[in-house]
């Protein structure tokens, strides 16, 4: 032990009443913050037991310590089976939504297909945006044993709850899995330090890690003005006309795709730090979860781009989507 | 630090049964006051899990602790450490009785400071560490504040159990609904060059710029010891602890390695950390510096020489060293 510190003595003799409250606070402490058992405690200050029981009742009863509890507290089937037709697909989730809950509600449904579906020692690939956002929030908690989660892009500097890194974050705490996260910015000024960033080797493993996941989960954004990556700014509207005027429907895993699916040749495409959509083609199941009118272009060339076995929408991107995909009349056009 | 408490991953999280026996047991053990056997009988259970679903209750958040009383002893110490290193406020706790929950216990602390600061419309800056992670449970109790921001003060990691620098801040945001602002960058870049192209980014410049606009921040620091974070979880490679140790190291303060004087050392390490810069740290009206235990009073010293912080919160256990 050091020297004790040349501190002077309470100057005053502390009253009895006083001394029973210093030693409650201490007491208090032990008990209520560092979680001790009052034998423990006992032992650990030189008292009885009773003693210790009657300090934790005076701190409890004095308001030396507060404490509070806190309690916490029908799919349209014709339309999923004829995604499955259409798409070639494992399984088809259609929820019913209104434009403003269409989110919140294909999140929902997603974060319970998660529920179900993670295994101990699985690997999981997730994206990001509000809905995939939704789906972390709904999972609940439940350890799962050997679970890695690993995050397809980049971060946000500021963010709200849609962070890619948030999202990735929010489901590893969920399953109490390990989380990797491609830990550099979402965005970059050039090519080259995306290029530099995929250098570093933390990242590259992080990447492999990704082409090796079970499941994948991602979603789409679309290409107007209030898309997360245009209203967040992280791209600008320039930027965002300059890739409609190229023929962008919308993104998966920030890819910006043509209607058939294909990766646009464009700065923009170049100067995101994101696993690549094709990384993905090994991956054994992925999910893809979105939806609303407004999506349906941007589906559309996801489902061409990405080999989906899950898809999770609303019932109005699915009836679009069934009929952009069913020939219109004979065989003007052919899957 | 602790190596029962510190965990690789996250803290596992039980089924909704067991969130609920939890629940009960903390209601009747913190509400109606019933000893934990009288607690076992009332639901046909053992003691023992009794005892383990409070603990599980408390590691969880489902029970919420409000302490800010301190013992004599502590406010002598406090005043002693206050006209020492001319801090504006200091906060003691008592030293922990197992070692392994001294950032519990002190986390806590600091989170109640923390939360005692917050205004409408305040920004956070935060660092990490298991005792930053422990503040949560403190943090955004009972008033309801808007307009909050939180800022990291350091990269993060690519792979993370339960505690990485972005995790803290994540958290802390969520506790306070606040807006969260993420140096997303690596914690520890591969040279000093990747390191300046890194904080050439706009994104990652504007944050450093942000950070100085803080009106409250909350460091840790990190002892030489092989289970510091920084170390245990190799984030720092086992071979530069002694070259560190060697070019006179202490400890670290947002992953910015000082010797006893509060200089940084001069080492590759200190070139490669993508941090908020020490002196700029000085420089904010309103640093608190929380980290307990008597190992840590070495780096404690050099980190008050080095910051100059507005407080200090901290055990008996380092005061009592801190101010001999």
């Amino acid at each position: 032990m050091p020297p004790r510190a040349p501190v002077a003595a309470p100057p005053v003799a502390a009253t009895a009443t006083a001394a029973a409250h210093d030693l409650a606070v201490r007491v208090a402490w032990h008990a209520f913050v560092e979680g001790r058992t009052q034998a423990e405690i006992a032992a650990a200050l030189g008292l009885s037991r009773t003693k210790v029981a009657r300090l934790v009742a005076t701190a409890r009863d004095t308001g030396v310590v507060r404490i509070r509890v806190h309690a916490t507290g029908a799919a349209p089937i014709a339309r999923e089976r004829e995604l499955v037709a259409c798409f070639g697909l494992e399984q088809a989730i259609v929820v019913a939504a209104t434009p403003a809950t269409v989110d919140a509600h294909i999140g929902a449904a997603a974060g319970g297909f998660l529920r179900e579906t993670i295994r101990p020692g699985m690997t999981v690939a997730v994206g990001w945006g509000a809905t995939l956002s939704a789906a972390a929030r709904a999972l609940g908690a439940r350890p799962v044993p050997q679970l890695d989660v690993v995050s397809l892009l980049g971060g946000m500097t500021h963010s709200r709850a849609i962070n890619p890194s948030a999202v990735a974050r929010r489901m590893a705490d969920a399953f109490a899995a390990q989380c990797h996260q491609l830990t550099a910015p979402l965005v970059v000024t050039s090519e080259t330090t995306r290029d530099l960033l995929w250098r570093d080797p933390g990242l590259t493993r992080v990447r492999a890690r990704a082409r090796r996941a079970d499941l994948a989960v991602v979603s789409v954004g679309s290409v107007d003005p209030d898309a997360t990556l245009f209203r967040e700014g992280l791209l600008s509207e320039a930027e965002r006309r300059s890739l409609v005027a190229a023929g962008a429907v919308g993104d998966v895993l920030c890819q910006f795709l043509d209607a058939t699916g294909r990766a646009l040749d464009h700065p923009v495409n170049r100067r995101m730090v994101a696993v690549p959509p094709g990384e993905l083609a090994q991956v054994r199941r992925v999910v893809l979860a979105s939806g609303g009118a407004r999506k349906v272009p941007a589906l559309r060339a996801a489902l061409a781009a990405l080999p989906v076995s899950v898809l999770i929408t609303d019932e109005a991107a699915a009836r679009a989507l069934v009929a952009g995909a069913r020939p219109r009349s004979g065989h003007e056009r052919q899957r | 630090m602790s190596k029962r408490r510190l965990p690789r991953s996250a803290p596992a999280a039980p089924p909704a049964a067991e969130i609920d026996a939890m629940v009960r047991a903390a209601w009747l053990y913190y509400h109606e006051g019933l000893m934990q056997d009288a607690i076992a009988r009332l639901v046909g259970s053992s003691r023992a899990r009794v005892i383990a679903w409070l603990a599980a209750a408390r590691d969880l958040g489902i029970v919420r602790v409000h302490l800010a009383q301190r013992t004599a002893r502590a406010g002598i110490l406090e005043q002693a450490l206050v006209g020492r290193y001319g801090l504006r406020t200091a906060c003691v706790t008592p030293t922990a009785i197992d070692p392994a929950a001294t950032a519990a216990i002190v986390g806590h602390a600091a989170g109640s400071w923390l939360d005692g600061e917050l205004r409408d419309g305040a920004s956070i800056g935060v660092g990490w560490g298991h005792t930053l992670e422990m503040s949560l449970k403190a943090v955004g109790d009972d008033v309801a504040r808007g307009g909050l921001s939180v800022v990291s003060l350091l990269g993060s990691l690519p792979h993370s159990g339960a505690i990485t620098p972005a995790t803290v801040a994540r958290r802390m945001a969520d506790l306070l609904a606040a807006d969260c602002y993420q140096l997303t960058a690596p914690l520890l870049a591969g040279d000093a060059a990747t390191r300046d192209a890194l904080w050439r980014e706009p994104a990652l410049a504007d944050l450093r710029e942000r950070a100085t606009r803080v009106d409250v921040a909350l460091v840790s620091v990190g002892d030489m010891g092989r289970n510091a974070t920084l170390f245990r979880d190799g984030v720092i490679p086992a071979a530069e602890r002694a070259s560190l140790a060697a070019a006179g190291a202490v400890g670290d303060i947002l992953g910015q390695f000082i010797d006893a004087g509060g200089r940084r050392v001069d080492h590759p390490i200190n070139r490669r950390v993508i941090a908020f810069d020490l002196d700029a740290l000085r420089r904010l009206p309103n640093v608190a510096i929380a980290s307990g235990g008597a190992r840590k009073a070495p780096v404690l010293r050099a980190a008050l020489a080095a910051v100059r912080p507005a407080t200090l919160v901290t055990d008996e256990a380092a005061a009592e060293r801190l101010v001999a």
